[in-house]
């Protein structure tokens, strides 16, 4: 008899007539690294917000440590023994690291809160981990891998038997990585069982023991890593479809180098995220950047945007060079920069779409100072066809549309902008396939046209398919360049893994 | 560099006091006979008390700008029930201010009304009500009983009044609170980050109410002590108090933001405050009015110096990103 | 911008004071004796109009997700500066006092927008700051000119019929309408209101708008001031202005703008505004006792704005 700290039996849940999660039935052992993989939108999220407590199942039954459980709250989950790391880390920065470890559960002795015995038992959980932080520092002081660290105490310390992981990797460098696996090789000799949800292939396949693979809201398998080969995971998670996507779309690649240089990076630095990065974009081109998540590709384009301002390099545009300080400098220059985040940094939420598609084309709609409303609708129109936008108006608050479409909008503000230069951060992110298939099109018309585009990408087919070039990244560095023929996705990934603990400057 | 900005962010307000308290001196050497300290001392704790309850309210990330109303009118309760009994005549106003504490509370946390906006409402509509109550005029008594009067104008020893006396126990009890219970925790918890509060199992909007009731019941206990002083109730007394109670927490140290802020510095702001009233009172060069002016200024000063100490702290700290 | 259509909660919080103005008109018509008369109507403009004007300043600041509390101080020293000025017969230096007032705008615009502080306690502090200076420098009181021709030319209706208060209120708020429904800052405007971060990565120019945010409230202030003073010919420090941002946010409310920021519902605030003078002067000639009336008042005001905020929030979730 297998011995399961949890068990999940049928668990359905529907949003708005949307099954986000269709009869999934699945079990963790004690002690046991399970990675929850998916693409986004399989269920991944909701899951888990089932399981700790966030919300509530329609239907089906969760079983935690033998008995029957239902979480009404985020904290009795907490308290029944399964605790959370967010990429959010939800801990209070000014308080100390014990008292972050202990809040709600203060120790107290005849004259109130025992502050000596606090930090005594934070010191000894961390001391059990054998990690170097002092507890009676402020939260603040300490890295995000530390805080996942200290997050981990806390869930020790509240007894927990199973702890989820969302995305725990994204923000951490590769020592950073190192020491939280280490950590999690402990909670395993603790029998503490633990539930990872990421992205990232290599991780999965270094530290778990076990994959469950989600697609479209049901429960595909679940698949001992060993005897899985990562080409058929991915088939799983992706499906057949949109393999053949590899073989629809082939745009050519062109060599643009001997095309006038808009864009010349050089030795841009910015402590931790880019370390003398380099690189040279020309015109029309589509480049590429490749690397794991926190390889410093988002950061390096902020750079870029004058979002961030580098510690030391510098940025010629056309040949000139420039000194951004803030997007609005960028953004005269045309260049645009469709971000990754759309609900932080994309949408307004009350207004309506055409008010979001045209948020940067406004010098293109005005007459003697007043907007021309109908120029205004013009351009949302083209955009909202050409996109295949769905809306029923283009009066609409975008508020109310799926994250698909706002993804489009967002998308479509950028190229109405007809830009010299875009940045596109993770643009197909939450799109489906048929939108995939307009965007990247879209992104070869645009080449065409002369302008020149820097995409970012976790998909590596998608960099395969839409780039001229592209550059490695890997801890903020820059690895490679790739062009040409060499374009594949076996290239890159070689490339990151036979770079390994890059030099720490 | 950060040990510097370090020390002079937690010894600024010190080292503020120590100027004024100097100032005070040079300008009128009255300033430092036991007779004007005293008075000064008595004048503050008034001002203290209100100061106290904001200190609360303003570490759980909130503001309370109801204050200076229900200041006014647990005066003019403590006046009007004095004729009937002692006990009353204390209970009544705590107990109103009280239930207008729990009024705010829940408008800012049931209704999600931003504090600043449900306090100003309920302080415009308490105003209101003591002008209805006090017919517009000061509202006076014949007599008090001799145990009223002890609580603003008493004297435990020669110099040292009641009212300094029970502010000194107001500042230990919110003291040891904030440090050494869980419920004062909550509030550095809760303005520190709510959403982490909520899900670490602090009960934000309890906690968000005790602050308000502590706020207004503070405030209470000041309007009873300056209507026991003066032995009336003016209508627009307490008027700017919030101003002198923010400014005094802020200098203290505390972030408006919340999640940080100590009830010692909170303490030094009153004094500062206070050392800075007395001291206009006793100088001839400028009509009384250009107080808040100079109140106002400093204010201003300080929120503006810890802005920039803020944002130069920040971009110290490495692992922050700029900020746009 | 014309999303209204679209929801009926959003509707509702967006015309709701245009609603309820129209209803509140039409009930004292029949229930109240003496109310639709000349003198009440012209009675009714005149209190508002300065409420009014103070009020789409208010709408600005608060579309752009901050406050200012410090508007009817601002009145109270444009004003009496101004009076200052005229007394001593120089009608140029009246113009020192829009700089004064601007230039107390700049600092406030400044401090929210570049240094970031919660513009609740920056205006508080300058709401005391200017009040301060506007008892100060008037000395002992009142400050009164002896000026019939100025006051004759406050007092004369335009054409004979429309006051000139009215008329400059109504210049103001078709300019203002204009400017946010049809000129690329009402745009910039409801787009950081919306979402700050996202307005700054789409290249607006953040601290401009707040500035002319802040800027447009001085003047708005400023001429409201100047107004009061030029219908009476003085000014009282203390009084001019008092508790006049409290109507100003509550009407700004009500007539729709998100206190959060957001779309500034010019015609809204502006409808707020009547409907709260409505409803004061609704309590007066019922004759009920001044103070009741303030307190009624007072809590109408927020009886109206709290359902709004209400609406919109529970819109969120």
């Amino acid at each position: 008899m297998e011995d399961y700290i949890l068990e999940i039996q049928n668990l359905t849940k529907k949003f708005e007539g949307v099954t986000a999660v269709d009869d999934v039935s699945f079990s963790i052992q004690r002690g046991e690294i399970h990675a929850l993989m998916g693409q986004n939108g399989a269920g991944k999220s909701t899951i888990i917000k089932i399981i700790t407590g966030i919300y509530r199942a329609d239907s089906g039954k969760i079983i935690y440590d033998g008995k029957e459980c239902s979480f009404h709250t985020a904290l009795s989950a907490q308290h029944a023994g399964i605790s959370t790391v967010y990429q959010e880390l939800n801990m209070i920065p000014y308080l100390t690291v014990s008292e972050n470890i202990f809040v709600g559960r203060y120790p107290y002795n005849r004259t109130g809160i025992d502050w000596r015995a606090m930090n005594d038992a934070a010191q000894k959980l961390v001391e059990g981990l054998g990690v170097d932080i002092d507890v009676r520092k402020p939260l603040s002081v300490y890295g995000t891998a530390k805080k996942q660290i200290i997050y981990i105490l806390r869930a020790i310390s509240l007894k927990s038997k199973l702890i989820v992981f969302d995305e725990p990797t994204s923000s951490l460098d590769s020592n950073e990585v190192d020491l939280l696996f280490g950590i999690i090789d402990r909670l395993k000799k603790d029998d503490i069982a633990v539930l990872f949800i990421t992205h990232r292939l290599d991780e999965v396949y270094r530290k778990c023991d076990c994959i469950s693979i989600l697609k479209d809201g049901k429960y595909e398998g679940k698949y001992l890593v060993k005897e899985l080969s990562q080409y058929d995971l991915l088939r799983k998670m992706v499906g057949e479809a949109n393999l053949n996507l590899e073989y629809k779309i082939q745009r050519e690649r062109q060599d643009l180098k001997d095309q006038e240089c808009v864009l010349d990076i050089r030795n841009i630095t910015r402590v931790p995220y880019v370390r003398n990065v380099s690189f040279r974009m020309y015109k029309g081109e589509v480049l590429g950047l490749a690397g794991l998540l926190g390889s410093g590709r988002t950061e390096t384009v902020r750079i870029i945007f004058g979002c961030d301002i580098p510690d030391s390099g510098e940025i010629l545009l056309g040949g000139q060079k420039v000194n951004f300080v803030s997007p609005k400098d960028a953004v005269g220059e045309g260049i645009a920069f469709c971000t990754e985040n759309r609900r932080e940094e994309g949408l307004f939420p009350n207004m309506s779409v055409q008010d979001n598609i045209v948020a940067c084309s406004l010098p293109k709609v005005i007459d003697t100072g007043y907007i021309n409303a109908k120029k205004l609708q013009k351009i949302s129109s083209e955009y909202i066809s050409k996109l295949s936008i769905k809306t029923t108006s283009d009066q609409q608050l975008i508020k109310n549309l799926s994250g698909g479409n706002q993804q489009k909008v967002i998308l479509s503000r950028w190229l109405a902008m007809e830009p010299k230069i875009m940045i596109l951060d993770e643009p197909t992110r939450g799109i489906d396939v048929g939108g995939k298939i307009e965007i990247e099109n879209l992104i070869g018309e645009f080449s065409n046209r002369g302008i020149s585009i820097l995409l970012i990408s976790s998909e590596l087919g998608e960099l395969v398919r839409n780039c001229d070039r592209i550059i490695v990244l890997r801890d903020g560095c820059v690895l490679g360049e790739l062009g040409g023929n060499d374009i594949s996705e076996r290239n890159i990934m070689v490339m990151i893994s036979q770079n390994s603990a890059v030099s720490q400057n | 560099m950060e040990k510097t900005i370090t020390f002079l962010n937690e010894n600024i307000a010190l080292l503020g006091l120590v100027v004024v308290l100097i100032l005070g001196v040079l300008i009128n050497p009255l300033f430092s006979t036991p007779e004007n300290l005293s008075n000064l001392l008595r004048t503050t704790s008034i001002t203290g008390f209100v100061a106290i309850g904001m200190t609360f309210v303003i570490l759980c990330g909130s503001i309370d700008l109801s204050v200076s109303s229900v200041f006014s009118l647990s005066g003019f309760l403590f006046i009007y029930f004095s004729q009937q009994s002692d006990m009353l005549a204390i209970l009544m106003p705590l107990v109103v201010g009280v239930t207008i504490g729990v009024v705010n509370g829940v408008l800012i946390t049931r209704f999600a009304i931003p504090a600043f906006i449900g306090t100003l409402a309920t302080m415009l509509f308490v105003r209101g009500l003591v002008l209805v109550l006090t017919n517009e005029n000061t509202y006076k008594v014949k007599i008090l009983s001799s145990v009223l009067y002890y609580f603003g104008r008493g004297d435990i020893v020669q110099y040292v009044s009641f009212p300094l006396v029970m502010f000194t126990i107001a500042l230990l009890i919110a003291s040891y609170i904030l440090r050494r219970r869980t419920v004062g925790r909550a509030m550095y918890i809760v303005g520190g980050n709510a959403e982490a509060a909520k899900m670490m199992g602090v009960n934000v909007s309890t906690t968000l109410i005790i602050a308000h009731v502590i706020s207004s019941f503070m405030a209470s206990v000041g309007g009873i002590v300056l209507a026991s002083r003066v032995g009336a109730a003016y209508p627009l007394s307490g008027t700017g108090y919030e101003l002198i109670a923010i400014a005094a927490v802020v200098i203290g140290g505390a972030r408006l933001s919340g999640g940080v802020g100590r009830i010692s510095g909170t303490c030094i702001g009153v004094l500062i405050m206070g050392a800075f009233s007395n001291i206009f009172n006793l100088q001839g060069f400028l009509d009384p009015v250009w107080e808040f002016v100079v109140v106002g200024t400093v204010l201003l000063v300080v929120v503006v110096m810890q802005a920039v100490v803020t944002n130069v702290g920040l971009q110290s700290i490495s692992n922050q990103k700029a900020i746009f | 911008m014309n999303a209204a259509l679209i929801s009926p909660r959003i509707f509702l919080s967006k015309y709701v004071a245009a609603i309820a103005l129209c209803i509140l008109v039409l009930f004292n018509v029949f229930f109240t004796s003496h109310f639709a008369s000349w003198v009440t109507f012209t009675n009714l403009f005149t209190q508002a109009t300065k409420v009014a004007l103070v009020g789409l300043g208010m709408t600005f600041i608060i579309a752009s997700g901050g406050i200012d509390i410090s508007v009817g101080s601002a009145m109270g020293l444009g004003s009496v500066i101004a009076a200052i000025a005229i007394l001593n017969g120089n009608l140029l230096v009246v113009f020192v006092s829009i700089v004064i007032i601007l230039g107390f705008s700049v600092l406030s615009g400044y401090l929210d927008s570049k240094l970031m502080i919660l513009p609740l306690v920056s205006t508080l502090a300058l709401m005391y700051i200017m009040r301060g200076l506007a008892r100060g420098i008037s000395g002992r009181g009142t400050v009164t000119y002896n000026n019939p021709e100025l006051t004759k030319f406050f007092i004369t209706p335009i054409g004979g019929v429309i006051p000139m208060h009215f008329f400059v209120l109504l210049v103001v708020a078709v300019v203002m309408y204009i400017v946010v429904n049809k000129m690329k800052f009402g745009f910039d405007l409801e787009a950081y209101g919306n979402n700050r971060i996202a307005a700054t990565i789409s290249g607006i120019n953040t601290s401009k708008t707040i500035m002319i945010c802040y800027i447009i409230c001085g003047i708005m202030c400023w001429i409201g001031g100047v107004l009061v003073m030029g219908m009476v010919g003085s000014a009282d420090p203390a009084r001019v202005g008092l508790d006049v941002e409290v109507d100003a946010i509550a009407a700004t409310v009500v007539g729709g703008t998100p206190i959060t920021g957001g779309h500034p519902n010019i015609i809204g605030t502006i409808c707020g505004v009547f409907l709260l003078q409505v409803i004061t002067m609704m309590v007066n000639m019922n004759n009920v006792a001044y103070a009741y009336s303030l307190m009624i008042r007072q809590a109408s005001l927020f009886l109206l704005s709290f359902p709004i905020i209400c609406l919109r929030n529970r819109g969120k979730q």
